[in-house]
């Protein structure tokens, strides 16, 4: 009776799992992209609202863990005023030289970049960080593949899917992302990849060329859509790859994906 | 119609509400716990239709394959039920503990699903240096101890809720 009862059970729990595994296979080739798009936008208010609930009491926790800091927080950001006084001055004179070297590397200038902002309200809650959820979609011009940066410049991710009112960016740090970059200092190119989450690597790095730990990498600009010289990270180990045919660098981002509210998507 | 209410706002919960508060990786995944405590306690017969929909609606709102989350959720039911039935009998004095085994059961089982089928699919690359035995173990480890820390936490507030559903039905009827 029992034994039955399980056979009857497992044969259940088969026919369910051949149903879910063959809607995978049509999802992993977007046959639900409609459906998902629809989702998005009738969905799209109650993902905002519970995002940004959320990020409301993780910002009132951190105020209140950060109190008892505060005093010396001031001094040390009175201190460190003084000190970027004094480097605006200096950074003055280095614009301009930036500016010139720019226009004889053929860069876009920084202020020639058609940024749209946006919020962020959305991230994975199941992997290990691959994306971001954000409040502008086809409404605002957003379309795949545009890059998505930080206000200064720095690459985070691109665009891998848009709906009416959001879009998806997927980070660098996602294991199939991928982006050629250099290094600023050597000249060392190399593809940026996310490694399952945990990091960034600079990988396909010719044994002949030189990368340093603590060198700057920058995207190169080849590939659709991703403008030279947006800031990567810094390096922060560099091996030899298992086959010993390249060079892999372990690449520090300059800034804390899940950390991040608004970021800015180049349109042009 | 108040269960779907919450069933609804357990999946907003997980996929926009629970990620300000965790590091990405070790976000606690509360609507396997649900399954799970819905399994144990209704039995697999009647709640699988209600969690293939709640893994789909999951999959549609955190940009998953269409079909993942709900073969995770039937995963760590169908466990946590399989072990509730042959091996452990839910006896009062013990009934906290013996949840907590299904729980970390269930976890594993659905975890082992939501990894295991994009590995299968070549979604997570096999020559990426941050894909190592270790590294595959030390998160599974790391989502069971969140998911039953997240239990621990939920417990009496879900047996309060699960009383209140059932005096709002018995009103409405």
């Amino acid at each position: 009776m029992l034994k039955n009862y399980f056979a009857r059970k497992i044969l259940k729990m088969f026919l369910i799992s051949v149903f879910c595994l063959a809607l995978i296979f049509l999802g992993a080739r977007n046959f639900f992209n409609p459906v998902r798009k629809i989702f998005s936008s009738l969905a799209y208010p109650f993902q905002k609202t519970f995002y940004l609930a959320g990020r409301k009491i993780s910002d009132g926790f951190s105020f209140f863990s950060s109190i008892s800091g505060l005093h010396a927080e001031n001094n040390r950001l009175v201190r460190e005023n003084y000190g970027l006084k004094g480097q605006v001055a200096l950074l003055e004179n280095e614009k301009k030289e930036n500016e010139k070297l720019r226009s004889e590397l053929g860069l876009i200038p920084r202020a020639e970049f058609n940024l749209e902002a946006s919020f962020v309200i959305g991230q994975d809650p199941q992997k290990q960080g691959d994306w971001l959820l954000i409040d502008k979609g086809s409404a605002g011009g957003i379309r795949e593949n545009m890059p998505v940066i930080v206000s200064n410049g720095i690459i985070v991710g691109r665009i891998s899917e848009v709906s009416l009112n959001s879009a998806r960016v997927e980070l660098l740090s996602y294991a199939k992302s991928s982006l050629n970059a250099n290094d600023l200092e050597t000249g060392a190119k190399g593809i940026i990849r996310g490694e399952f989450g945990l990091g960034i690597i600079m990988d396909m790095i010719s044994q002949k060329d030189t990368i340093n730990t603590g060198d700057t990498v920058v995207t190169s600009g080849l590939g659709s859509n991703m403008p030279k010289g947006l800031l990567v990270g810094r390096v922060q180990d560099v091996q030899p790859t298992a086959d010993k045919l390249f060079q892999q660098a372990v690449i520090a981002p300059e800034v804390q994906y899940s950390k991040l509210d608004v970021i800015f998507i180049i349109k042009n | 119609m108040l269960t779907i209410f919450f069933a609804v706002a357990a999946i907003f919960i997980q996929a926009a509400f629970l990620p300000n508060f965790f590091v990405p990786g070790n976000i606690p995944n509360l609507l396997l716990l649900l399954a799970v405590f819905y399994t144990v306690r209704f039995g697999f017969e009647k709640v699988w239709v209600k969690l293939i929909l709640a893994g789909l609606v999951l999959d549609l709102a955190t940009f998953s394959w269409t079909g993942l989350n709900a073969l995770a959720l039937i995963a760590a039911a169908f466990s946590s039920s399989f072990l509730n039935r042959r091996f452990l009998v839910i006896h009062a004095k013990w009934k906290f503990i013996i949840l907590v085994i299904l729980m970390a059961a269930g976890t594993l089982a659905g975890e082992i699903v939501l990894f295991g089928v994009p590995f299968l699919a070549h979604q997570i690359p096999d020559n990426s240096s941050g894909f190592e035995l270790a590294v595959i173990l030390s998160m599974l480890s790391r989502k069971i101890i969140f998911n039953l820390v997240m239990f621990v936490a939920a417990y009496w507030p879900l047996m309060r809720l699960e009383k209140f559903i059932k005096a709002f039905n018995r009103q409405t009827l």
